[in-house]
């Protein structure tokens, strides 16, 4: 089986550490785990695998980071079958601003759309709560490890 | 530390001067595409991160997360930390370059740009990047900071400026989780502050702060918001404005602190009336002057290098071949963290592109050449995470850390911890 992306658009580089970190938990739980910026991922790719993680942070008043928005362009344009795919979804934010993780639920709701089937909730990290990320990135792997 | 001097194995030397955001993501970057490389970060301070420790407002501390990344940089990705150097001082900017293969400047803009304007010398104007590095405990920030009265005047009306208005706001419970350095707090503000006028020449459509710092403004629970000349400027800010003050004339709120924000009104001169400090504004529409009255004026509208005589501070002497600089140093004061992030992506590259075109030649020695002139007086990574736990022990009740403010202090620390380990 081949190595699950771990998939990250990021504005602050937060989100690519997060990817490191998921990844780490993932290889820890005896899976077979690669991090990809998302700028570098091929949409059309994405059906040839069984499992993705999807990891995007949200830039200023709810929007795409720029190297997540071609990621959602392709999969609007190309319209790929993903209903064989399950991805697992992160969400990195910030309440002070209010439509905080607003990124992860536009991709997590492109992805449902297109056929792919969600594992575990999606989790969504405050960087306001002051809630270190790595342990709760690790603490959400815990939760859907078993079921990848 | 001593490991690397002693042994290098390393095909090419860099050089960071600076250990803010630039620096921090510059060697990310340059880690990651250059493995091969010897990286090592200079900081004057003892401690490092720069403006994210001394410049993002104290309050904000998911913005100040990223630092969790920059940690990484030194422990997991073998980039060497040289704290309490100081280039230019320590060592000089040609040793230096002398030493190291690449040389990469990242040491920011430190001062308050000025006004511009006429301004008598008894009124009383200060610098909002000096106050955030005084609330940020920064050891040489504040020395001079008196009380800001009940009656402030803020010029700008970008992020800076609303970092500022938020601190003289905000009540006690409100700063709960920040790192704010309340000695500084209380010497300022012993009293509340009553008013506080934002002033900039702009529109509101075009005022440069964040509309996520004004939703959060509005939030606060001893604040109350005013605007003038706001026209009929249409937007986001502009709405959200008319909101805020429609909500807050209709209640006439018992809260302490009034904020009005003044659009299209350029400062003209600054001079004083008695014991007051008086601001003249010129109306953009109307060409009309009239007078602001406050206790204190503070500046935000942007930063620089006021003074570039100091030996510590890169004037075009600092250049060269094989010297790059990133972040505001390279671009001006203008940009995010993330966009500072973009910026060292793009001068990694370059330099890793600079380096395999053969444009310049590697096989410098690197630290190794400067260490046993530094060697007394660096504090190393290691020495820092035992400064870092020991700020982080000692936070007071509802705040997330007590900086350590003065160095004497802190080098004592630094020394203790080596006299136990020797």
């Amino acid at each position: 089986m081949s190595a699950i992306p771990i998939i990250f658009g990021t504005e602050s580089g937060n989100a690519e550490m997060v990817a490191d970190d998921i990844a780490e938990a993932l290889t820890d739980a005896g899976h077979d785990a690669e991090v990809v910026p998302m700028e570098d991922f091929e949409v059309a790719d994405l059906p040839d695998h069984e499992v993705v993680v999807v990891i995007t942070s949200t830039y200023g008043e709810g929007e795409l980071p720029e190297t997540t928005a071609p990621f959602h362009a392709a999969l609007i344009e190309q319209e790929p079958d993903l209903s064989s795919v399950r991805f697992a979804a992160f969400g990195l934010g910030d309440s002070t601003y209010e439509t905080y993780n607003n990124a992860i639920s536009i991709l997590q709701a492109e992805l449902t759309r297109l056929g792919a089937a969600q594992i575990g909730e999606t989790c969504r990290h405050d960087a306001a709560s002051g809630l270190d990320l790595t342990i709760v990135a690790t603490e959400w792997v815990d939760t859907i490890a078993g079921e990848l | 530390m001593r490991k690397h001097a002693a042994a290098p194995a390393y095909r090419s030397t860099v050089a960071i001067v600076g250990s803010g955001p630039s620096g921090c993501y510059t060697a990310q970057f340059l880690r990651k595409s250059w493995p091969g490389s010897e990286i090592t970060v200079f900081e004057a301070m003892p401690m490092p991160y720069g403006l994210v420790r001394y410049g993002i407002a104290a309050d904000h501390q998911g913005a100040k997360a990223v630092t969790s990344q920059f940690d990484r940089v030194f422990t997991r990705m073998d980039v060497m930390f040289a704290g309490n150097v100081e280039i230019g001082s320590s060592v000089t900017f040609d040793e230096l370059h002398d030493a190291f293969d690449v040389v990469v400047l990242a040491t920011g803009l430190p001062d308050d740009r000025g006004l511009g304007v006429p301004q008598d010398d008894t009124a009383r104007v200060v610098g909002a990047g000096e106050l955030v590095r005084a609330l940020n405990g920064h050891p040489d920030a504040g020395r001079t900071l008196e009380p800001v009265g009940e009656a402030v005047i803020v010029v700008g009306q970008g992020n800076v400026s609303m970092d500022v208005v938020r601190m003289l706001s905000k009540t006690g419970a409100e700063l709960d989780g920040s790192d704010i350095e309340d000695a500084v707090l209380q010497r300022l503000r012993p009293e509340p502050v009553r008013v506080i006028h934002v002033v900039g020449r702009s529109g509101a459509a075009a005022a440069k702060f964040d509309i996520a710092m004004l939703r959060e403004l509005g939030t606060l629970s001893d604040v109350s918001i005013g605007v003038t000349g706001l026209g009929d400027d249409e937007g986001a800010i502009p709405e959200l404005l008319s909101e805020l003050a429609a909500r807050d004339a209709a209640a006439v709120p018992e809260r302490r602190t009034r904020v009005i924000f003044h659009f299209g009104a350029t400062p003209a001169s600054i001079g004083h009336d008695g014991q007051r400090t008086v601001l003249t504004v010129v109306d953009s529409v109307s060409g009309d002057e009239r007078a602001l009255q406050a206790d204190t004026i503070i500046t935000a509208i942007g930063f620089c290098n006021a003074d570039t005589t100091p030996a510590t501070v890169p004037d075009e002497e600092w250049s060269g071949d094989r010297v790059y600089r990133v972040g505001w140093l390279g671009r001006g004061p203008r940009g995010t963290v993330a966009e500072n992030r973009k910026h060292a992506q793009s001068v990694a590259q370059t330099i890793v592109a600079d380096a395999a075109a053969g444009r310049f030649l590697l096989g410098r020695p690197g630290l190794r050449a400067v260490w046993p002139r530094i060697q007394h007086d660096a504090v190393t990574f290691d020495d820092w995470r035992l400064i870092d736990e020991v700020e982080r022990t000692s936070a007071g009740p509802g705040r997330c850390r007590r900086k350590i403010t003065d160095l004497a202090e802190l080098l004592e620390v630094v020394a203790t911890k080596a006299a136990i380990s020797a």
